[in-house]
């Protein structure tokens, strides 16, 4: 190779390298800030701060889910299978919400560690199948545990 | 090996064989997006979870992944540029640019329609969408930064040095996913491992993947033959299609 | 389309004026200049494709 391209292509390689380099290291000191949201085990080992808005995700524990009857406030159990918070919301929760998935709460975390959440967002998972799958996949699952 | 090379940096000839491939490639392309459109949106089963809301998919994975993987092109064809002073590389590196934006653009908007169904809000600052939006400025970036220089000389470089250095968020819009606690849900095709959709969907997906890429080559070509046209106005391969 | 219906449509529609406007815009600016030509107007080699460019990332918001 022409020793002036030589010349070039080292150049092109340091630009790349040294931009990679320079967000990467970025990144990693930033990498608490670029989460979305703290999973329950942080907020159990007291890493989110009270006080201030946040975000709490995980899944939603089954049949914690309790309706207030008279309102659209609503209480459920968020968990990460290590520590479970628990977060109060009043209004009207995504279509996708439902027990035994995804969720990402936003707001204040009390005194007593209970999440008083303003926003609700449904997280759903990669999966897609067909209804009938989905219910022979269930049907199958059930008979195997013999339930 | 080197006379193809040094074929491809020759105007004429490219245009010659880009109005060649065009021919071919622009119906078939035309024809898949047709199909894997229809077959989608009316033939593919719904999700058991999403519902029909999840059809999106269709448009928005392939707008997504063709976007990344036209930055790669872009700045690929700008390293070529640097390096050797090739003129067609400079063309191709220009021309991608608008069809990257446009493709991000697609992305970026179908992504906010499809959260308000699923997730229940349109945008959210997660790591996927954040870095989603900042491949849509580098796309930006680079035709706006072209257009600021008097010298295009100089334009092709800087365009070439800023597309080089922003390759570096392609990765982590891969694996932003995969690293940080996000909204947005991991991959669903994978390559080691079993895509996480059943066939039926997943089938037009990966037309919709193939139309787009073709989509890509497509705009990028008919972009480049109309730069070519321009850049060529007083040469006389240019002067030579008037008399046609 | 239970429900969804307007978010998927929206989603067809534009996107199909972005593919269209991908393909379609370059083309036409192509045998625009190819007319002007044939016509022996002196084309401006570097007004035209900053037009261009703007047409392509417009077409997607309109």
């Amino acid at each position: 190779m022409h020793p002036v391209r030589k010349q070039r292509l080292i150049l092109v390689c340091f630009i790349v390298v040294f931009s990679t380099l320079a967000v990467g290291l970025v990144t990693y000191g930033l990498r608490g800030n670029i989460n979305l949201f703290f999973p329950p085990a942080e907020i159990a080992a007291g890493l989110a701060p009270t006080g201030q808005p946040i975000r709490l995700g995980g899944m939603v524990v089954e049949g914690s889910v309790r309706r207030d009857p008279e309102s659209l406030r609503v209480e459920f159990d968020v968990t990460d299978y290590q520590a479970t918070v628990t977060a109060v919301y009043t209004g009207i929760l995504p279509d996708l919400f439902s027990e035994g998935e995804g969720v990402v709460a936003a707001g204040v975390l009390d005194e007593n560690g209970v999440l008083q959440a303003t926003e609700v967002l449904a997280k759903h998972d990669e999966n897609y199948m067909p209804p009938e799958v989905a219910e022979a996949l269930s049907q199958a699952h059930d008979e195997a545990t013999g339930s | 090996m080197w006379t193809w090379f040094h074929k491809l940096g020759s105007p004429p000839w490219m245009y010659r064989i880009s109005g060649r491939i065009l021919a071919i490639l622009l119906p078939l392309t035309i024809a898949m997006l047709v199909v894997g459109a229809v077959w989608g949106l009316l033939y593919a089963p719904m999700d058991f979870k999403q519902g029909n809301s999840f059809r999106i998919i269709y448009f928005h994975v392939p707008a997504s992944v063709v976007a990344l993987a036209g930055y790669y092109v872009m700045a690929v064809a700008g390293a070529v540029s640097l390096i050797w002073r090739m003129k067609m590389a400079e063309v191709a590196m220009k021309c991608a640019a608008p069809v990257g934006a446009a493709l991000t653009f697609l992305s970026l908007l179908s992504g906010a329609i499809w959260g308000k169904p699923t997730w229940g809000t349109y945008w959210v600052w997660d790591a996927r969408i954040t870095s989603m939006l900042i491949l849509f400025f580098l796309y930006l970036g680079v035709i706006v930064l072209y257009q600021a220089y008097e010298n295009k000389e100089a334009a092709g470089k800087a365009c070439a040095v800023l597309s080089l250095v922003g390759m570096v968020n392609i990765p982590i819009i891969y694996k932003s996913v995969d690293w940080w606690y996000s909204l947005h849900q991991p991959a669903t095709i994978r390559f080691t491992e079993e895509s996480a959709m059943h066939s039926s969907m997943l089938q037009p997906l990966l037309l919709m993947i193939l139309a787009f890429y073709c989509l890509f080559t497509c705009a990028l070509l008919l972009n480049m033959r109309s730069e070519l046209l321009r850049r060529g106005a007083s040469t006389s391969w240019v002067r030579g299609l008037a008399v046609n | 389309m239970d429900g969804h219906g307007v978010y998927v449509w929206s989603v067809v529609v534009v996107s199909v004026l972005v593919c269209a406007g991908l393909l379609v815009l370059p083309a036409r600016s192509a045998r625009r200049f190819i007319a002007g030509l044939s016509e022996g107007e002196a084309p401006a080699p570097q007004a035209a494709p900053s037009v261009r460019i703007e047409e392509v990332n417009n077409a997607p918001g309109s």
